[in-house]
């Protein structure tokens, strides 16, 4: 949660109850698992699956793909052609 | 010391902002029973207050867990009742926010909304009850045409906020 803070310039304070509801919808899909190697600490820790990677991935390929185009239109690199 | 504070209310933004004043002035807010709030005297401005009507009950395993993860992150469940818990968080750890996303924060006042439609239906029920059918099966007595006229601005203060808790979360519906 601090990392995000920091990350992110302060922007976003994550929520607590947010963070809990986001770690259960990646379990269920299988994108993290729980790790357990440090079993005298109670705070629970997990790790990426390879599904999760994958998932990764491409939702990165996807926000380049986004980002890209958005600068190709706003910087104005080609015109975009209005057609009807 | 001690004290004991009588209040009632209804919207659970209000009653937050009321126990984090209460802590300003040096109250820290310590146990729930309905209608009764106890505080134990403090420095003031420790602690930030929120409160969260959870999915399930008290003593259902989620909620366990779920306060198990709160503790990890410096929230501490102060007191409990029924589904709503009153979380705390020590004031110099920033702001405390449990949502903060706007997908989260529908999804909990959805709950609310649910709860809201539900006393609002009990409180509509008695209302029919004692105003209209109490006369159909025996005689009408003032009994219940008194308990009618009390349950029915009880009734219509619950479905302005049923009112105001749907236009809160048409207002939040995403633009896509």
């Amino acid at each position: 949660m601090q990392n995000v803070s920091v990350l992110s310039g302060g922007r976003v304070e994550l929520g607590a109850g947010t963070l809990y509801g986001a770690i259960n919808t990646l379990l269920k899909k299988r994108w993290i698992m729980p790790w357990e190697t440090n079993k005298s600490s109670r705070k629970k820790e997990y790790v990426i699956t390879d599904l999760g990677k994958g998932t990764v991935d491409r939702e990165m390929k996807r926000l380049t793909e986004l980002l890209e185009n958005s600068k190709k239109i706003v910087g104005g690199e080609t015109h975009a052609e209005k057609s009807v | 010391m001690q004290k004991k504070v009588f209040k009632l209310f209804y919207d659970f933004e209000k009653e937050e902002q009321w126990l984090s004043q209460m802590e300003k002035e040096g109250w820290a807010f310590t146990k729930y029973v309905p209608g009764f709030y106890t505080f134990e005297s403090c420095d003031k401005g420790q602690y930030r207050y929120r409160m969260e009507f959870l999915k399930h009950g008290p003593k259902h395993e989620e909620t366990k867990d779920y306060l198990q993860f709160l503790e990890e992150t410096g929230i501490t469940c102060v007191s409990s009742f029924a589904s709503w818990v009153y979380l705390r968080k020590a004031a110099e750890e920033g702001p405390f926010n449990l949502f903060s996303d706007i997908d989260s924060r529908i999804q909990h006042n959805k709950r609310i909304k649910n709860l809201w439609i539900f006393l609002t239906l009990i409180e509509f029920v008695g209302v029919v009850n004692n105003l209209f059918l109490a006369g159909v099966t025996d005689e009408r007595n003032w009994t219940n045409v008194l308990c009618g006229l009390i349950l029915l601005p009880i009734c219509v203060v619950f479905a302005r906020m049923v009112i105001r808790l749907i236009k809160k979360l048409i207002n939040w519906k995403p633009i896509v």
